[in-house]
This record gives C-alpha cells, structure tokens and sequence, in this order.
C-alpha cells in the first residue's frame, strides 16, 4: 500500500501551509485548508509535488453544515494518492480564490461551480458556461433547494456564426461532421492555416448528477452512469460502483473484479477500433474505416455473449456484477481474441503503410508535453505527449494488479503518437484479458449485506479508453448526496486549441478527433435549452 | 515486406475476409444467446407486489391503482432499457426474458403492457389494500393467521392499538 | 460510320453513370460489405431529378453554369466520337483539347458562384489542384501531337508507338485520374472536412446534374487518354472507337480499385507532388525524344 513516508510529507506540508485539517484513508488523503491558503496549497501541490489536476466539485452542503464547500481533487500518480482538498465558503458570500491561474486545468470545474452551484471565484473571469445566457441569475441547479423538475421557461433562439473582419471563419459542427455528436467549434482560417478557435459546447446537458442526487437509489444509479457515454459507459458504471464501494467499505469479490476488469478490456478493445475507423475515415481511407469496423464487431459480439447486451452491459451493480463467465464463454473469448489479434495486426500494418495517412498523421495537431502537463491532460493523449500516467497502473482498481502489461509512451505529441498509443492499448488489452481469465479464481460475484452509511466521502477514477473518469462521491440516504463525474474529454478538450492553432483546416477534423472527444459525456450536467450568440472561449494560452 | 506497396494487402485481407454484412431482414440477425431483449410478464404468476417497479432505473414498469378496486402493473417497452433487473428482484419468477429486440411500431399502443391486479378488501372497514395474489403468497410463505392478513394496514394498526389500550385498561382496572 | 459515332455517342452518355454502379459495387467487395445493386447511381441520379426545383440563395449563376457545363461535357463527347469516325477538322485534337479546358473551367466555376465557406473552400481547393493537372494536361497532349504528328483522327495513319510517346500517355493517365476527383484528390468534396466541399449547397436535379456531369467528364477523360493510347497501334477510326470504350470501362474498374486502397491527400501534398510527378515525365520523354530511345 501507500508508503507512510509518503503520507508524512503530505501532512506536514499541508500543515506547514496552514491546512485546518488532515485524514488519510486507503488511497486518499484530505485536506481542509481556509480559503486564504487556497492557492498557496494548490500551488504546492501541482508544482511542487508534482500532481496533476483531476477536477474539482462545488457541493451545496448547507443542509448538512450550513456552508457550500469546494472539493479540488488533486492525483499524485507516481504515488497512487488521490488528494481532496477541501474549502468551506458562507452560501450568503460564496467567494473562494480562483485558482485556475496557478493550475490551468481548473479553468472549466470552476466555470461549472459558478453555473451549477454559485460558487464565486474571485482573481478570475467568470462568465456563462453551461447554462444559457438568459437562464435566470441567482438559480443554481445543483442547489439543494432547487427541484430536480424545475424548468424555467427560456425561450428557444439560435446561435449565429461570429464574424470576423481579418480572417475566414469555418464553422465545424453543431454536429461533428465524422463523429456525429453535438459540438460546436469556430474555425478562423487564414488560407489554409486555422489561426484561431472557439469551442461552444455543453448543447446536451441531460441533468444526471441532479438526477442521481434527487430521485434515484444506489443500486439504480448504476445503470444510469452507465449511460454517461454511449462507447466508454461501463467505465462510468465501474467507477461509480467502486466509489460507493469504497465510501462505504463494501468488501467486493474477487471473481467480480476480475469480470469488471476484464469486460473494461473488452470495452477499450472495441472503443479504440472505433477510433481507428473514425481516423480512417477522417482521412479519406474508407477501407480502413470498414474494415476496422468489422474486426470491431467480433469483439461487440463478444461483449454481448459476456454481458447479455453489446453496449449498455448493465452487469454492474454496487457490490459485485450480475453475469458469470462460464468455462464455456472463456473458450470463445480466447478464440475471439485470437482473430482480433491476428486481423488487428494486420489492418495496422496495411494501413500504415498508405502513403497518405502517414503523411497527414505525422507532425500534425502537435501537443507539446509542457502544454499537456499544465493542462492536465489524460489518457491517450497525455501518453502522446510524452506524459507516462495510467490509471490502471498508478491506482490499480478491479483486477489490474494482478495482470502485467506496458503503457505505451510516445513522445512526438502528434496524431500519428495519439494513433500509437491506441494501437499499442488494442495489443494490451488483449493480453490483458488472456492474463486475467487464466487467473480467474473461484468464487461469489456479488458481495452480501450492502450497508452504505451516510456522510462519507470518496473519490475513484477508472482508465476509460479516452483517458481517466474521475467520480466524487458523498453518501446520502438511499442514494448519494453530491455525485461528481469527471469525463476525460472534459480534460482534453481546451488542450484541442494548442493543437489546431497553425494547423491546417484539412487536418482539423482529425485533430479535433484525435483525442477520441466524448461530448455528450462531458456535457453531462443540466438541460440546455437553446441559447444565443453565446461563446464559450477555450483557455487563453498559459 | 512489399515495402512501399504495403497498402495493397488490404485487397487479400478483404478477399480473406469475404462478404460480412447481412442481408437483414431477409437473413436471421446475429443475436447471441446471452442477448438480453424484451420481458414478458406472466399475468398468472404476478403478484402485483410491485419490487420490480422499486427496482426498475428507467421507470419502464409502473404501478398505479385505477378504477374500482384493481392495481395494475404496466410495462412500456419504450421506456425499457433491458436490464433485467426486474427479472432479478420478481420474488415469484414471473418475469422472464426473451431475445426479441424488433419491436418498432406505427402504433405507441402497441408498445403498452398491462397486468391488471385485483385489490384485496378489507373485512373490517371495506377498503382496499394490497391485491389478493399477494395476500395469498404472503399466507403461503409466512405463518400468519388469515384474520390477520385479511384486515388492511390500517385497521391491523388500529386493532394492535386498541389490543394495548384493552390491556393498559385491564391493568387499570384490577 | 456515322451511327457507329451516334451509337457510340448513346453508350458514352449511359454507360458512365452505370459505371459508377459499378464502382460502388467494387467498393463494397473491397469493404467485406454487400453494397447496393449496379443500377443504384442510376436510381440515385433519376430519383434526383424528381425532387423538388431548389436553387440556393443568390445563385441564379450556379444554375446557368450547371446546365452549361453539362452542355459542354455532352458537346464534348459527341464532338470527340464523330471525329474519330469521320473527322470534321484537322486540328479536331485542338478542338477537343479546347473544349475540354473550357468544360472544366465551367465545372470548377459552379462552386465559386455559391456563398458558403465550405463551397468557396472546395472550389479554392480545386482549383490549386487544377492549375498543376490542367497545365500538364495541355503541354502532354501539345508534346503528343508533335512527337506523332496526330492533330485529328485522320491522320493517325502514319504514328507509331516510341517509348517517349507512351511516357506522355502514361501522363495522360495519372491527368485523367486526378481530373476524376477521386481519392486521394478528391480533396475538393471532401466529407468530413469540409462536409462535401463543394457539393454543399446543391441538392435535388441541380445535384443530379452536377453528379451525372461529373460521371460524364470522368469518362471522357480516361476515353480520351485511351484514344491516343490506342491510335498509335489501330488504324481504323471505328474500331479505334469501339476499343477505346472498351479500354476506358476497365479502366473505369482498375480506377475504382485504386480509389479504395488509399487515402485522401491534402491540397498542398497533393499539388506539389503531382507538379513532381508531371515535370520528372515530361523531362523523360523529352529526353528519350532527342536521344531517340
């Protein structure tokens, strides 16, 4: 476990920055630190010491302690430590220090506590986010005070396309013309050359976190987390259920870890070919596209013979997984695997070797690591530039500790890096799960007596294809009092200007997809309804 | 190996790979055994108890108590996100899963299941209560007397309380 | 021997939209998919022209020059089958060149006259690839008919195949294919990034139109390439016409293959490596033509 060295120095650091308060338990340690001390703790932590920057969550906790209170979760990876910093601030003069100039990948949470909650961040711009422009002042969704059903009535309007007196604006979207979700990005062109970007997100807010907060149970919960994202869900449903499990110290089975562990490869393996066709296709290489599509579809078969469905498994449940493995349906995965494995190579190999696609994969949508490691960025695109974090391997969950593979690292940080690394996690995953079904030991795979008290708090993360989830989680009676998502396109998605600034317009629809975006999933939070001639600026360059 | 003509391979990879797409619907779907479709209520088994309605995440299964003594249980597929939890939580095995997913339809009725309960009444003040399969598994299963089970929550509270009220009585008297 | 132009005339306009089919056909096989039945760009194309009349805003221009250069595209191809049966000028290549210079300018002018960025982008696009495959197109066919002699079919007696001479068809071959805007140069529609390019605005008979013209073009220009290939072994102008038709359909399928086993290109790639391409060739025949390989 944790070294107790390691936790000293926390301690004492936290205490030498004049930290009210420090707990350590499992992976976890917590601060609470006065809201002059903020920033001085913060930068500690993230320059000094090193961590990256998870996310934060604004929680209205006025029911319980009369205060509302912002959570920065920071992750020390080397050290397999989440830190939970904590601040209180009076609901009649919510003003926390900002700290998003210190640590760049603040930026949008606390844009978000502004929206949702009304935390006020003082040093900073803030400016509408999520919500629309004419959402009513002073109503904040994720108040406790604020029914989950309420709807104010916004009247519908349009956006229009900016206009810009110097250079050319191209418009990608609202629906991304490969990967078809929502999203808006501006693209200003001079020629050829994109010279600026502006990204309008968050058209499909579903209400989740209220939804889960308000009228959902424990149990029931799952299967919404579970449709967070529509190719990464069970990473959500995995990463909620061992939050709970770990707020309330549920003691999960084995056998049921290693399900989850290996249905999560089974979920990477499909999600990266996916990519890799989207890729193909974005490059005009529709043979690609198709026929990683079809290497694809023997392992969503495999998923549905696994979990009873191809996407949505719905095996997940708060203490364990519905579905056993048979010895029947490990033959068939092995077999599976075989073919994957063996077509996989061999589409990668011919597809490298069209002239084209190298050509416009190499050098292009370029994150520097300096870039990547202030912004914080995870996953694929992290390890593209150079950044060596895995949560598989840095707070191992499920059954990753017991299965050995190598997380690919490429240094250049452009789109052929990102496509790399992908590559290398298909080869990964595969020998992943070849590893853990022969270990699979015997057992239940759903735990007895699950007993979630109130009041405890805990933060999990979970490597989802794109990167990492970040869940939050205070427990409440029969169903969580605050539940946090953290998407890992939410981290990516202001280092996508850093990438396409230079670029060309033709590899801009690549660049963007390069980083595997999930919008609806980072969209997650509340309703939108419309809203006009309102922008939403990615992070000016630090 | 074919060095910079590589990319000619994905024509033997395609020949290798054959034909994959489906002539669906005129073919069979590939649907495995494991596929988790529609569920099927059996109105016979059902005892109208209602867990699967507390289970159920999207709200697909609803209970609502209509006309003159009669609750019914109804099941909108369209709501429906087949996850089984309702065949997990059915106490008496009334809920079975099936593999049919082809369920689009010009006409939303179609979609609309119903199982129509009929309620219990009780022998004390004539309200209603529960449903009578209910009554009848709860006889069944647990070792409770008939002139217990017949009476509605209410009145079981009121003759429990006036049971007290009688002894406390009874002690003040003696 | 004019029917046989007339019938040929008949197939050349029919014949490409089926090809497409075809080639649909083809993509699928190599996709592992079924794909759609042959006769579907047909269907696609006919099932266009019964939609409803919708012209863009301010884009009474686009209109003219669709219809135009469709014009000019049939025009061409007529032009191009009769002389090679009965030929009508001396200097028919001349002509035909010509013609088929201004119908692209004409194809390449629809996109400009829309306001849309992505239109105004696909057309720019076009229109750098354009400048690079045109200007080879003309010095090919000007190095051709100097080396052979040939300004029209009815002097096609005298020519012989030399090694330089194949090098311009050869030339004339990468040029037909660039100019049929397919992957990778078919960076001007391209779908993902500039959603269609300069496609966008253009829907029902006016996209008809724009699609069974650019099948039109697509053919004349491997017919013509063939043409030149072949007017240096057959001496007859009917069966020269004939075999040319049939060297373009499978052209037609080895193109369509090509087209699927690679990827787009980008404009700046794309340009400068086929100017590369172009000036290597035309330095070798040169050469091969004053050391009389």
């Amino acid at each position: 476990m944790v070294n107790k060295q390691i936790i000293d120095n926390y301690r004492e650091l936290a205490l030498s920055l004049g930290a009210s308060d420090f707990a350590h338990s499992g992976d976890t340690v917590y601060i609470v630190v006065d809201r002059e001390r903020l920033r001085g703790l913060a930068e500690a932590l993230y320059w000094k010491k090193n961590c990256y920057f998870r996310t934060c969550a604004a929680t209205d906790e006025t029911k319980i302690n009369g205060f509302l209170a912002l959570y920065h979760i920071f992750g020390d990876d080397r050290n397999g430590l989440n830190i939970v910093v904590k601040t209180y601030t009076e609901p009649n003069n919510p003003v926390i220090p900002s700290i998003s100039d210190i640590v760049p990948a603040a930026d949008w949470c606390e844009l978000e506590a502004y929206d949702l909650v009304g935390v006020e961040f003082s040093g900073r711009k803030l400016y509408r986010f999520m919500l629309p422009p004419t959402w009513p002042k002073g109503l904040y969704p994720l108040r406790k005070d604020t029914p989950y059903n309420y709807r104010p009535g916004l009247p519908v309007s349009g956006e229009r396309i900016s206009e810009s007196p110097v250079s050319a604006v191209v418009p990608v979207g609202p629906y991304h013309p490969a990967l078809h979700e929502p999203e808006y990005f501006e693209l200003y062109v001079e020629g050829e050359k994109v010279v600026d970007v502006k990204y309008r997100g968050f058209h499909v807010h579903r209400g989740i976190e209220k939804l889960a907060e308000t009228r959902m149970t424990y149990q029931q919960i799952n299967f919404l987390a579970e449709r967070i994202c529509g190719i990464c869900g069970f990473e959500h449903s995995v990463c909620y259920a061992q939050t709970v499990e770990k707020a309330a110290k549920i003691d999960v089975p084995e056998r049921a870890l290693f399900i989850r562990s290996i249905v999560l490869e089974v979920e990477r393996i499909h999600s990266h070919l996916l990519w890799i066709g989207v890729a193909a296709h974005l490059l005009g290489y529709d043979t690609g596209f198709m026929h990683s599509w079809r290497i694809r579809e023997l392992v969503m078969y495999l998923a549905e013979l696994l979990t009873g469905s191809r996407k949505t498994y719905g095996i997940n449940l708060i203490g364990g997984v519905r579905k056993d493995i048979n010895e029947e349906k490990k033959k068939k995965i092995l077999e599976t695997l075989e073919l994957v494995e063996k077509d996989f190579k061999k589409l990668v190999d011919t597809m490298l070797g069209v002239p084209e696609l190298v050509k416009r994969l190499k050098g292009t949508g370029i994150l520097p690591r300096e870039e990547a490691r202030k912004l914080s960025v995870v996953g694929p695109v992290a390890r593209g530039s150079g950044l060596d974090r895995d949560i598989r391997r840095d707070l191992p969950y499920a059954a990753y500790s017991y299965a050995e593979f190598k997380v690919p690292v490429y240094d250049d940080g452009d789109n052929l890096s990102r496509l790399l690394v992908r590559v290398d996690e298909v080869l990964g995953s595969i020998s992943i799960i070849r590893q853990l079904l022969d270990q699979l030991p015997r057992g239940e795979i759903m735990a007895e007596d699950i007993e979630i008290p109130e009041g405890r708090i805990a933060t999990s993360s979970v490597e989802a294809p794109r990167g990492e989830n970040v869940h939050f989680i205070i427990t409440g009676r029969g169903k969580p009092y605050r539940w946090r998502i953290r998407a890992p396109t939410y981290q990516n998605i202001p280092a996508l200007k850093i990438m396409l600034e230079g670029e060309n317009l033709a590899d801009a629809p690549l660049t963007i997809a390069s980083i595997d975006p999930c919008f609806s999933c980072t969209d997650r939070i509340y309703v939108i309804r419309g809203g006009n001639r309102y922008r939403m600026i990615l992070p000016r360059r630090y | 190996m074919m060095g910079k003509l590589g990319f000619v391979k994905i024509l033997v990879i395609a020949a290798e790979a054959g034909r994959v797409t489906r002539k669906y619907p005129y073919e069979p779907p590939l649907v495995s055994s494991d596929f988790r479709g529609k569920i099927e209520i059996d109105e016979t088994k059902c005892i109208g108890c209602g867990s699967c309605v507390l289970a159920c995440p999207p709200n697909a299964l609803v209970m609502s108590d209509e006309g003159e003594g009669y609750r019914v249980l109804k099941y909108f597929v369209g709501r429906c996100i087949f996850c089984w939890r309702c065949i997990d939580v059915c106490p008496v095995d009334a809920i079975k899963g099936t593999r049919e997913f082809e369920l689009a339809t010009d006409n939303v009725e179609d979609l609309d299941e119903a199982v129509i309960h009929k309620r219990a009444s009780c022998t004390e003040c004539n309200g209603l209560y529960s449903t009578v399969k209910q009554k009848a598994y709860v006889m069944e299963k647990a070792p409770i007397t008939e002139n217990y089970v017949d009476k509605c929550p209410e009145c079981r509270r009121n003759k429990l309380l006036r049971a007290f009220e009688k002894r406390r009585g009874g002690e003040s008297l003696e | 021997m004019i029917e046989i132009a007339g019938v040929s005339i008949l197939v050349a306009l029919f014949i490409p939209t089926l090809l497409d089919g075809v080639e649909r056909k083809i993509r699928a096989r190599i996709h592992s998919r079924i794909g759609p039945p042959i006769l579907q760009t047909w269907y696609d194309v006919l099932k266009l022209f019964g939609k409803d009349f919708f012209v863009p805003a301010n884009a009474v221009h686009t209109v003219m020059l669709l219809f135009m250069s469709l014009a000019i595209q049939i025009l061409l191809i007529g032009y191009t089958c009769i002389a090679v049966v009965a030929p009508i000028t001396p200097y028919d290549l001349v002509v035909i060149a010509v013609l088929a210079i201004i119908s692209q300018a004409a194809f390449i002018s629809i996109p400009l006259t829309i306001a849309n960025p992505f239109s105004i982008i696909g057309a720019s696009r076009e229109i750098v690839l354009m400048l690079v495959n045109e200007g080879a197109f003309l010095a090919l066919v000007g190095l051709y008919a100097y080396y052979t002699g040939i300004t029209a079919f009815s002097s096609i007696g005298g020519a012989s195949p030399t090694l330089y001479t194949l090098l311009t068809i050869f030339a004339l071959y990468i040029f037909s294919y660039v100019a049929s805007s397919r992957i990778p140069f078919d960076i001007a529609e391209a779908e993902p990034e500039i959603a269609s390019g300069l496609l966008i605005e253009l829907s029902g008979p006016l996209l008809g139109v724009f699609l069974y013209t650019l099948h039109l073009k697509r053919f004349f220009f491997k017919l013509f390439a063939s043409l030149l290939l072949l007017a240096l072994f057959i001496k007859t102008g009917a069966l020269l016409l004939a075999s040319s038709i049939v060297l373009t359909i499978v052209l037609w399928l080895v193109y369509a293959v090509i087209a699927n086993i690679l990827g787009r290109s980008r404009v700046d790639l794309a340009s400068i490596t086929l100017l590369k391409a172009y000036l290597v060739i035309i330095a070798l025949s040169v050469l091969g033509y004053f050391l009389e390989v």
